[in-house]
């Protein structure tokens, strides 16, 4: 089914939209979504009364959703989400698509924080800026991102990938400060600036860099200038993945840095070689 | 039977089936993922004594290879999936690992995994690296010339071996000449490969032997040398003869393939000194795969 969610009336307060995800692994009817109950400003409201829904047959078994004039109101979008596809347009507000495990979700805006966080699966992909926490943990739970992908073409702030366990994130812009603090594993690619305290308590795990840091975490170990094939890979998919070249570089030689050593770290910095 | 005054026999190839898996190596250049692929594919001629079939399937634009190098493909085949997944690995590890630069892919998708970096990687003795790139792990493993890198695993899927067709002539020189020529046009085409030296058997075997412990010897019928000695299936006229063994992944590729293989020979007429077209098979009652050569080339 092909739902469409457009906004009835301005929304100016806090609205959790957790319960949309109950769209999942269904064939909804109209009905059924228009009793699904959303928070807003504290109260239980159905989401007719936030959203006018229109509903369209859809060959494939899986659905799409797409919601229209969105704000950073919107918050738990896309929580646990599983084989649709949500696309937003407009900003959205914190927890985008935590504790998602497959699927896909797109938003043509920019993020709150803690997007990502603890999503085991699926591909979230993002046209605009995120705030803080991304692919970190959220409060409670030990560790981070753990499977999936995340691809943002813009600027990211603080605590990127913090205590992240697996997984891709594609970053096509800045990073501010403290990425990959006490990662564990994954892959972490940033195509412009980052920030002060890069890396810090990594264990295992991957950060590619294309440009160097202003200041280098000084617990890893340099392995010197290697030819690194693997990023290939890496290109590849990008390439298949958005039809596009992102972060295509004929130099596949890097900067390889080693640690964290405090930490008995075998994590791994690669700084491109320019 | 007969175009271009090259006699076809009324008979079939006859054909049994197989486990297979497509590999892909890549490397720096293609010189070295050649290398790599022929080491691969060394020894692998048959599944009577060497535990798989494998072969070349044809290089790879850099474009379409995982890692975007240049890149060789190639088929395995064996008759179990035990013997395929033991074979695959031990190869990998010796003769793709070994090779400098090189970098080693599945060529496939199927439900069944055969392990490819998941048991390599112990190689690397702790300091192996995992990656996830979209729905497919590799490792990384560190080598002295860098990393090997490897998909976690390789996948099987169900193909056809020993499809085949002999090339009867009035000399040896003639026969190569023209297999040779049948070889160079069935290389060009995707889903098989010709397992033997250069594409072509001289020893073409029947199943069994006199010797108890032998479970192939010398198919006498077609040996020119025992002619008049042995009841056999070739003529006086007969000199040489030659098979073209090929493996495939459907039984519509090894048909294809030997078409264009048996039309390549008949092209070249009474003149090349082929006195016949035949293929090898027993009785039907090997394999289920048939390949009668009036239908192939009709």
């Amino acid at each position: 089914m092909i739902i469409i969610l457009k906004l009835k009336k301005k929304i100016d307060g806090y609205l959790n939209l957790r319960e949309l995800s109950k769209i999942n692994n269904e064939l909804p009817s109209k009905n059924f979504v228009s009793n699904i109950l959303l928070l807003y400003k504290n109260k239980l409201v159905r989401l007719s009364e936030i959203f006018s829904i229109t509903i369209k047959k859809n060959p494939s078994k899986k659905n799409e959703i797409f919601i229209k004039s969105s704000s950073i109101f919107f918050n738990f979008l896309g929580y646990r989400w599983k084989r649709d596809k949500l696309t937003i347009v407009g900003n959205v507000g914190s927890y985008l698509g935590i504790g998602m495990t497959s699927g896909i979700i797109e938003i043509n805006g920019n993020c709150e924080n803690f997007v990502g966080a603890s999503m085991t699966g699926g591909s979230i992909n993002i046209n605009g800026n995120v705030r803080d926490f991304m692919g970190s943990n959220i409060y409670g739970e030990k560790f981070g991102m753990n499977g999936g992908e995340i691809f943002v073409n813009g600027n990211v702030r603080n605590f990127l990938a913090k205590s992240m366990r697996r997984g891709m994130i594609t970053i096509i812009g800045n990073v501010k400060d403290y990425c990959c603090l006490n990662m564990i594993a994954g892959t972490v690619i940033i195509s412009k600036k980052i920030g002060k305290f890069v890396g810090f308590f990594m264990k295992r795990g991957t950060l590619i860099l294309f440009e160097k840091p202003r200041s280098m975490n000084k617990n890893f170990l340099i392995t010197g200038v290697q030819k690194i094939n693997f990023y290939g890979l890496i290109e590849n998919h990008l390439r298949e993945k958005f039809q596009n070249n992102f972060l295509k570089t004929k130099n596949k030689y890097f900067l390889r840095l080693v640690g964290d050593r405090n930490n008995s770290g075998l994590a791994e910095i690669l700084v491109r070689k320019n | 039977m007969a175009k271009n005054f090259i006699k076809v026999h009324d008979t079939f190839a006859e054909a049994f089936s197989m486990k297979a898996s497509r590999l892909i190596i890549t490397a720096q250049t293609l010189k070295w993922a050649m290398e790599a692929a022929k080491s691969f594919t060394g020894f692998s001629t048959s599944v009577i004594d060497c535990g798989c079939e494998s072969g070349i399937e044809g290089a790879i634009n850099p474009k379409e290879t995982p890692d975007g190098r240049p890149g060789i493909s190639i088929l395995v085949f064996s008759m179990s999936s035990k013997d395929l997944a033991k074979q695959i690995l031990k190869r990998s590890g010796q003769c793709v690992m070994t090779c400098p630069s090189s970098a080693l892919f599945s060529g496939n998708f199927g439900e069944q995994k055969i392990k490819l970096g998941s048991a390599l990687r112990y190689f690397g003795d702790g300091y192996q690296i995992s990656k996830i790139v979209g729905p497919k792990r590799f490792w990384r493993i560190p080598v002295m010339d860098g990393e090997f890198i490897c998909e976690d695993f390789a996948y099987e899927m169900n193909a056809i071996g020993g499809g085949n067709f002999l090339i009867l002539g009035n000399s040896g020189e003639s026969v190569l000449n023209a297999a040779e020529i049948a070889v160079e046009k069935m290389r060009k085409l995707k889903n098989i490969i010709l397992p033997f030296p250069g594409g072509i058997v001289r020893s073409g075997s029947k199943v069994g032997s006199k010797y108890k412990n032998l479970i192939a010897s010398t198919n006498f019928e077609y040996c020119p040398t025992l002619n008049g000695l042995v009841e056999n299936k070739i003529t006086e006229k007969v000199k040489s003869v030659l098979e073209i063994v090929i493996d495939g992944l459907t039984t519509r590729d090894i048909e294809v393939a030997m078409k264009v293989g048996i039309e390549s020979i008949l092209k070249l007429g009474k003149k090349s000194g082929v006195i016949s077209i035949s293929a090898g098979n027993y009785g039907g009652k090997l394999g289920p795969h048939l390949f009668y050569l009036k239908s192939i080339i009709r």
